[in-house]
């Protein structure tokens, strides 16, 4: 005798293999809600790790999946007027595996100064394991070149007699869900200026979110323009910073202080003559960074472990370059014409790259293209900086309710869209993640119903 | 100085594994290098398959090690798998590949570029290449920056109006999510170089957690340590899984059913794509009668459960993607990460570079990479090597490095990139080379490492490490050939035990190890107890040679001898600004493909397409007459034997 079940079951490829205890399973998947993230930047993915873990069936969905939670503007997180408790809550806010990935990328200053030094590319590969690692969520590449709603009437299977939100990939592929998040960060609009001119784009080398932001104002959307600066990057210790004083351990307290990290042997060999201060006194800062325990969190930035889930615990001999790597420190000051001029943060321990700070006092360190004077300041005859500082102008959408769900006029009914991140106007990393966070506790409560 | 211009030696555009390992060769040859690259987060990419090595690309890895490159110890960092192919047949084919980490791959290329003197790393789009007189002057960068340098290597990838199609849909990109670059190829036109259209393809990458690794086989790797580098100390590692599936005849039907939608058939993919690595809907096209293809699901690093579908090459709709994918047993449940792709982009037809990978309308202008119309990343790596020595030879105006065909994979691939041209990305194999015997694997450092030393690319001390394997090699050799084996009842027992012949007399270790039943560990067996202990102590690479040596002793005679009596001719210079025109003899066909290609030496000329054995003996004939002239030394024609 056959049952639908069985007839359900060969009706659909997907299926074709699966007993009926999976299809129940599957089918009891299927009540939950789904939703659509936007973007895999560093509010879609604390965004969607929460979601995840709220039980919410979560695709995250990004062009370059290689390049998930990399902070493209710098490789920092500083707090406001909040200091370290302000960092301290919005990790906590955080599930703990993400948690986890951000502070195994991190150090502090030595000056104790509230802020998180990242190793971008750490946080990335961390975090894109940790995201890997919780239930119900998955990545999925793809381009979002439109987003609609479908109305209940148009849908043929429809569990709840509700609305859903599809979203369109420049793939051809059409992806459903109850909700959709946009954490497409600056891509709206956005175009970068350089001493130069101009690039589209709000990152470099990618695409703006032409489709998607044109869909969005179609609805009603608002939007307002917002810019940014980003800092150059110079070639680094290695590479010899010509005019770059090295910091005098006596200057101290005043100039914020910065943790470089580089292969250890390396660094010896290409630290040579009067660099080699500069080691010792990044050994003697390391030994007081350890120390630092940020109230005892999650993981902490004592060490770098491996101890998620995925890594085979002995494969010897620890070829996953952080291990093999030790954190040293060196701090770096300049002065230009009596001016103090922020110094830089390393970009993270596979390169030798540093991210000139464009905060702090006396800064110098122009980076838009409407000031000649600051550009290029710490290029030099010799060196061309690895990364030009450039400016973003972006659009972010400002119709927004404080939960962070785009307020529509015409549609107030389900299924809503929500935007988190820098694309709703957050600042900062900081602000990113929690904006990240509270939009994905907003989403949840409209479908606390349905939630196991 | 104008502010916003900066001086270089060599400066190379592309940050992948041609790029990467031809800046690593500049600049530690010394000239001050920039290496310019669109987004400095992503270098030596794996956009493909997250393995290296592989039957003739593995022995192209070992080369460029042996002269001193970065893929094969960046492969001995990040690998999560490694074996040892084709144990089973000769030493010529035999070649290492290894499954790798891509992140930890691209980390560690990123942490050896970092700490490079005389390299500068630069984030930029290099717009537009300047040249006057016919040689290159400087690149601008679409911020308005100008590098001014002595010679230029281009490895641009995929990236010259790179274009992903998935199906009907298309749009620019170099890879997913990057955007291409839009103006260099244009500037390119501009200074006389010629660009055509190629065509590549990947396949979808799945979550491993939703695979059923039950009704797959497992491949594990080689449980011996293994290294490429000759230089690495192989160390016992962990090491993943692999798994082997099958395409079924359901797989095929859901292709044949959705075929009108392949890009190949639609048109929308105008470029040629590769024969040798082909996509699962061409497979199809080209094998109907084939009932099951295999499927490698292999890892793509540690930090990730997605897997990578060798064999299921695909750019139709993702719809039938995902149909594809669960056709196949093993694969019913899985689900799409990232979807596969076709990327269409601009090539430079690579007869227009001489053997130095230089092109032969703008001097200091060198190309390498998927760029010259290549597969594979072994291959760029090996362009890229060659294309970063001869840009620093070129910018200290010193003689140009150029590999023959009977010194390395190297030198084939160069050869048959600028003598035929391709007309499809080109992949290298073992049967490309003629003297496949020679060019192992296993020698590559023997083969090569001297000259990666005269380079200074190999240290003293690494080149010390390779003289020293030499000379135990030779020294127990000269031990095989001096130790007798006596035949004796017991000997000869043995011997039919293994199942070959008794002897007929005493004869030396090295003639009995001839024999392919007998093993190295069997001879010593055989040995008296002094030779045992004499043996004994030869450590396993050596071991390995002599085996090799003895066995193949004859085939390896002949080859050398026959590349001893090419060469003359081979190496025969020919005047770039020879006029073949009015040469007498030379059919017309000859003469305007000689022309055109302008071959540096008489052995390019004879592999020209086109050109004929009677052409060869007619140039032969005016280049020894014209360098009599010249040189007015008195040297007799028939010294030269004619090639091929």
């Amino acid at each position: 005798m056959r049952s639908s079940a069985d007839f359900v079951l060969e009706s659909r490829s997907k299926l074709v293999h699966v007993t009926k205890a999976d299809l129940l399973v599957e089918l009891a998947a299927r009540k939950r809600p789904a939703v659509i993230v936007v973007g895999a930047g560093v509010s879609g993915c604390a965004c969607a790790a929460v979601l995840a873990e709220k039980g919410i069936r979560t695709t995250v969905l990004n062009s370059a999946l290689d390049r998930v939670n990399l902070p493209e503007y710098g490789p920092y997180l500083t707090a406001g007027a909040g200091g370290w408790s302000e960092i301290e809550e919005t990790m906590d806010a955080l599930p703990s595996t993400l948690c986890q990935a951000w502070l195994q990328a991190a150090a502090v200053p030595e000056d104790g100064s509230p802020m998180l030094i990242i190793d971008r590319r750490a946080v990335s590969i961390e975090a894109k394991r940790a995201l890997e690692g919780i239930q119900g969520l998955e990545f999925r590449q793809g381009l979002v070149g439109d987003v609609r709603t479908i109305s209940a009437q148009a849908l043929e299977r429809n569990h709840h007699h509700e609305n859903r939100i599809a979203v369109e990939t420049v793939f051809g592929e059409v992806l459903e869900a109850d909700a959709v998040v946009l954490a497409v960060g600056l891509a709206f609009g956005g175009h970068m200026t350089t001493r130069a001119g101009l690039t589209t784009g709000g990152r470099q080398g990618e695409a703006s979110a032409d489709g998607l932001r044109a869909a969005l104002v179609d609805m009603g959307a608002q939007l307002r323009e917002t810019k940014l600066e980003v800092g150059a990057r110079l070639p680094g210790l290695g590479a010899g910073v010509p005019n770059m004083t090295r910091w005098d351990a006596s200057g101290s307290k005043a100039i914020r202080t910065i943790a470089v990290r580089t292969l250890l042997g390396n660094c010896e060999q290409s630290n040579e003559g009067n660099e080699e201060s500069t080691l010792e006194i990044a050994r003697s800062v390391l030994d007081r960074v350890l120390d630092v325990d940020l109230a005892g969190k999650s993981g902490g930035i004592r060490k770098w472990n491996n101890s998620g889930n995925l890594w085979p615990e002995d494969y010897p001999p620890a070829p996953h370059f952080l291990d093999q790597l030790r954190l040293d420190l060196a701090v770096i000051n300049r002065t230009s014409e009596g001016t103090t001029v922020m110094a830089a943060c390393p970009d993270g321990l596979a390169t030798a790259e540093l991210y000139v700070s464009s905060e702090g006092p006396g800064m110098a360190r122009a980076t838009s293209a409407n000031s000649d004077e600051g550009c290029g300041l710490f290029e030099t005859d010799e060196t061309p900086d690895s990364r030009l500082g450039y400016t973003v102008q972006a659009e972010v959408v400002s119709s927004l309710d404080l939960g962070g769900r785009l307020m529509l006029e015409v549609m107030t009914e389900r299924p809503a869209i929500w935007v988190s991140g820098r694309a709703a106007g957050a600042g900062d990393y900081l602000s990113s993640l929690r904006s990240g966070v509270r939009v994905a506790e907003d989403v949840a409560k409209l479908f606390a119903e349905r939630l196991p | 100085m104008k502010y916003g211009e900066w001086e270089y030696d060599v400066v190379v555009v592309g940050g992948g594994h041609a790029g990467c390992e031809a800046a690593l060769a500049a600049a530690r040859m010394g000239c001050r290098t920039a290496m310019v690259t669109l987004h400095l987060d992503n270098i030596a990419l794996m956009p493909c398959n997250p393995a290296i090595g592989g039957v003739g690309k593995g022995q192209l890895t070992r080369e460029v090690d042996a002269l001193g490159g970065e893929q094969g110890r960046n492969t001995d960092r990040a690998f999560v798998q490694i074996k040892m192919l084709n144990t089973s047949k000769g030493p010529a084919v035999r070649a290492l590949r290894a499954q790798t980490d891509k992140r930890l791959y691209e980390d560690w290329m990123k942490v050896v570029l970092s700490r490079t003197p005389n390299l500068d790393l630069i984030q930029g789009e290099a717009a537009s290449v300047n040249v006057s007189r016919e040689t290159f002057r400087n690149v601008v960068l679409a911020d308005g920056r100008r590098l001014r340098a002595r010679a230029l290597v281009l490895a641009t990838g995929t990236f010259l109006r790179g274009k992903i199609v998935i199906g009907d849909r298309s749009f620019a990109a170099g890879r997913v999510g990057e955007l291409p670059a839009q103006c260099l190829p244009q500037s390119l036109i501009d200074i006389g170089l010629v660009l055509e259209r190629f065509q590549s393809a990947t396949p979808p990458r799945i979550d491993g957690r939703t695979i059923d690794r039950e009704r797959m086989t497992r491949q594990e790797g080689d449980p011996c340590p293994l290294a490429f580098s000759h230089w690495t100390r192989p160390v016992p590692r962990r090491q993943m899984l692999c798994y082997l599936t099958h395409t079924t005849p359901a797989t095929h039907d859901v292709v044949a059913r959705h075929l009108h939608l392949s890009p190949l058939k639609s048109g929308t993919v105008s470029g040629k794509g590769p024969r040798y690595c082909p996509s699962i809907d061409r497979k199809l096209i080209n094998f109907p009668e084939k009932e099951r293809h295999p499927v490698f699901v292999e890892p793509e690093g540690v930090t990730t459960h997605e897997m990578y579908l060798q064999g299921l090459t695909t750019s139709l709709p993702v719809f039938v993607q995902e149909m594809i994918v669960r056709a196949t047993p093993g694969l019913e449940n899985a689900r799409l990460v990232r979807p596969g792709s076709a990327v269409e982009y601009d090539y430079l037809p690579p007869q227009q570079l001489t053997v130095t990978l230089q092109s032969k309308a703008v001097r200091g202008l060198f190309c390498a990479g998927q760029l010259n119309g290549t597969s594979g990343y072994e291959e760029a790596a090996a362009q890229g090597i060659i294309a970063g020595i001869n840009a620093a030879l070129h910018a200290r105006d010193e003689a140009p490095f150029v590999l023959g065909r009977d010194q390395a994979y190297i030198g084939v691939l160069i050869d048959d990139l600028v003598t035929k041209g391709v007309d499809e990305p080109y992949r290298m194999f073992t049967s490309r080379a003629e003297y496949r015997l020679l060019l192992r694997h296993d020698n590559a450092a023997e083969r090569l490492a001297h000259l990666g030393h005269g380079l200074g690319l190999i240290s003293d001390e690494q080149m010390s490490i390779v003289e020293e394997k030499q000379l135990r090699t030779k020294e127990f050799m000269d031990l095989l050939e001096s130790v007798q084996i006596r035949s004796s009842e017991v000997t000869d027992r043995y011997l039919e035990a293994m199942g070959t012949t008794p002897l007929e007399e005493s004869q030396t270790a090295a003639k009995v190890l001839r024999r392919p039943q007998v093993s190295f560990e069997d001879l010593l067996d055989l040995m008296s107890s002094e030779d045992r202990d004499r043996m004994a102590c030869a450590p396993a690479e050596v071991v390995e040679q002599l085996a090799i040596q003895a066995r193949y002793e004859g085939y390896i005679r002949r080859q050398t001898a026959e590349i001893k009596r090419h060469r003359a001719t081979e190496m025969l210079p020919i005047p770039q600004d020879l006029d073949y025109w009015p040469l007498e003899g030379l059919t017309y066909e000859a003469k305007d493909k000689l022309c055109k290609l302008r071959p540096a030496t008489l052995g390019q000329s004879s592999r020209v397409p086109g050109v004929s054995p009677a052409d060869i003996s007619v140039l032969l004939v005016y280049l020894h007459r014209s360098h009599k002239l010249r040189e007015n030394v008195d040297s007799d024609a028939s010294a030269y034997v004619l090639g091929g």
